[in-house]
């Protein structure tokens, strides 16, 4: 193992990250990624939630900051935000502010001006600001665009894509900090491998969505219905439809169709699948390569380079402004036309 | 299709194959010759002929009309093959025109005679999977070749959305009822190829969405994934393979060359297969049918199911050509 020895974008020889919030379940994911990544360290956690803070500090050994503000006056190069989509804005204007680079969950915010703010300020601070998602690094998501741009499959003509899951209750079916329900929350990870797959921008969104297999006050299931630029079309299925009985989380997949062939992606389908009676139930165990971690790792690279990460705020915008176009488009009962650039 | 048809006629024992009809006097021997039958060219001896109670269709679309009408109107029964016709005028003059000549007409929409989909059906109306939030439905295949080509030609087989897609709008209409809106995008290419995808609002709400593709070269599949407030059910026509039989390839002779090939089937090749004895899908179709003809039964696929089925595929194609959302009367 190498130890990282300077660094361009921070001002140790070692990348200090610290973590904003432990209210996204995927904070856990990435703090262990931090602490596994040679050459960065989990320098700080802050969290409004104390008890969530301290229990955080604890298992991932880094000092607890009471506020935001006290972490960012400490030496930390970067922050990774996974407060409640609607406080993002917030944390990703503060971490501009004191020079600190972001890596900010999806979504990147629950409105488009709130998005386009936060876009220009890390700019105008020249602190970079990725997204996370993470799919964009699973290998076979990077072998799909890799056939994709080798024509292998001739020129790509629709994909047929979900991202189904299970729905996840709590600050996600709270409107006033989500933002949106399963078309929100399900609908980014999927617009952005589209427009990183095509090279090109959505120009028409049609969508319904409902609310019709939980007793909740937001969306629970959807589908989209995507047109690019360049005439391909896509259709998604957001949905939280899967089952707390389903043997896994949910999903992410594509059926990309091209003139001369076609492409199954089914990103998480390496997994054994494991019937337990300690459990009473059958699971699926995924054996695949660990996506958040690829996603931290290039973030930290990001950092210690000087470069923009993988998906940038900007990338992080226009998901959202598929997913915002998609509830639009339920409201008025017709396809929404998004008028470029935003 | 025929060919199927003609075989359910045989072992249903209930019926036989009296004509095989077909201009092409080669085909309609051979089909001829496995069920004991007369072949002819041209329909008007089997017409003519008072031992006739039923004729199956199995023409192209575009000559489903004519030759309904001609049979009907010789006093026969008729099964036809979906879609019923290219146009919805067309349908309904078939459908008066049997009525009006005091016979039965069966089209023929098979997969609500699939166990798989009847199974799925009979979860969803009974209540098990909850309310039901999403549907997706897939039927994906090759470009099909048929005859002249005629499913190349829009205005002969309607295309990918009224041949193909058909299936999972009539069967959508079956579980959920009627359908309030579609919204279709579809994609045409030279290669030959098709695709589509629609997303259909059923009036008590479910939202589904529609694949249909003429562009995917592997095997012909179908898949379906139904989502409910209490559980759901997903079903991939590719995993469910009970029996797949591989063979070794042909030994490559010392000088290189292959041996004479044996068998049909490339060696290395796995060739899966789902056999089925008394809920065999195309068998207990024309059961039903026969069942209809006798006044025993009502069919599982009345012709004003046909019709309606049709509608959702025309509503999908207009949807598709103008890019606008399309209202399902």
């Amino acid at each position: 193992m190498t130890r990282a020895t300077g660094c361009r974008g921070c001002k140790h020889s070692e990348v200090r990250i610290g973590i904003v919030s432990f209210a996204h379940m995927h904070a856990y994911s990435y703090a262990r990624a931090v602490r596994s990544i040679p050459g960065a360290i989990l320098a700080g956690i802050t969290d409004d939630s104390e008890e969530r803070g301290l229990a955080a500090s604890r298992e991932f050994e880094a000092p607890y900051y009471r506020s935001i503000d006290d972490l960012l006056v400490t030496d930390i190069d970067a922050v990774i935000i996974c407060s409640e989509n609607a406080r993002h804005k917030e944390h990703v204007l503060a971490a501009a502010a004191a020079g600190k680079h972001v890596l900010c969950e999806k979504p990147i915010a629950t409105t488009l001006d709130d998005a386009s703010i936060m876009v220009n300020e890390c700019r105008d601070k020249g602190v970079e600001l990725g997204i996370a998602f993470p799919v964009r690094h699973a290998p076979p998501v990077v072998r799909a665009k890799q056939l994709i741009d080798e024509g292998k499959i001739g020129r790509v003509i629709a994909v047929s894509a979900t991202n189904h899951g299970r729905m996840p209750g709590g600050w996600f079916i709270d409107r006033a900090l989500s933002g949106g329900g399963a078309v929100l929350d399900h609908t980014v990870h999927v617009a952005d491998l589209l427009r990183w797959f095509l090279a090109d921008e959505a120009r028409r969104v049609y969508a319904e969505v409902d609310t019709r297999m939980h007793d909740i006050a937001i969306d629970d299931c959807g589908t989209l219905s995507i047109e690019f630029e360049k005439g391909v079309f896509a259709t998604l299925d957001p949905s939280w439809s899967r089952p707390k009985a389903y043997p896994t989380w949910g999903d992410v997949t594509m059926e990309i169709v091209g003139t001369s062939g076609v492409v199954s992606l089914d990103v998480f389908a390496q997994v054994l699948v494991h019937a337990s009676d300690a459990r009473n139930a059958v699971l699926y165990r995924p054996w695949g390569d660990d996506m958040d971690l690829a996603l931290v790792t290039d973030f930290v690279e990001s950092v210690r380079e000087g470069r923009s990460p993988a998906a940038s705020g900007f990338d992080g915008m226009k998901a959202l402004e598929i997913a915002l176009a998609a509830y639009e488009s339920a409201r008025r009962g017709e396809p929404v036309e998004l008028s470029h650039p935003i | 299709m025929g060919r199927v048809h003609a075989g359910c006629y045989q072992r249903s024992e209930e019926a036989r194959v009296a004509y095989v009809i077909d201009q092409d006097p080669t085909k309609a021997q051979e089909l001829a010759a496995t069920c004991g039958a007369r072949a002819i060219g041209e329909p008007a001896a089997a017409l003519l002929d008072p031992e006739v109670d039923v004729v199956d269709v199995c023409l192209p679309t575009y000559l489903h009309r004519e030759a309904v009408e001609e049979a009907a109107r010789a006093g026969k029964h008729v099964l036809c093959e979906k879609p019923a016709a290219l146009s919805i005028d067309d349908a309904k003059a078939m459908l008066e025109t049997c009525r009006a000549c005091g016979v039965k007409l069966g089209v023929a929409h098979v997969v609500r005679y699939f166990p798989e989909y009847e199974t799925v059906h009979q979860m969803i109306t009974s209540g098990e999977l909850g309310q039901i939030g999403t549907v997706r439905l897939s039927r994906v295949g090759p470009f099909p070749r048929g005859w002249t080509d005629w499913y190349a030609d829009e205005t002969r087989s309607g295309g990918l959305l009224l041949d193909l897609s058909i299936h999972d709008f009539d069967f959508l209409r079956w579980c959920f009822g009627p359908v309030d809106h579609v919204y279709a995008r579809k994609a045409r290419n030279d290669r030959p190829l098709e695709y589509a995808l629609v997303v259909v609002r059923m009036k008590n709400g479910v939202i589904a969405h529609v694949e249909g593709s003429w562009a995917h070269p592997g095997p012909f599949s179908y898949k379906f994934e139904v989502c409910g407030s209490a559980g759901m059910v997903e079903y991939d026509s590719l995993k469910a393979r009970p029996l797949s039989v591989v063979t070794a390839p042909a030994p490559v002779s010392p000088r290189g060359g292959a041996s004479a090939a044996g068998s049909g089937t490339p060696g290395g090749v796995a060739v899966p297969e789902s056999p089925l004895k008394s809920r065999e899908p195309y068998l207990r179709e024309i059961r039903d049918f026969l069942a209809y003809v006798r006044g025993e039964s009502t069919p599982r696929v009345l012709p004003e199911d046909a019709v309606a089925a049709l509608e959702i595929s025309l509503a999908a194609t207009r949807s598709a050509l103008t890019g606008k959302v399309v209202s399902v009367s």
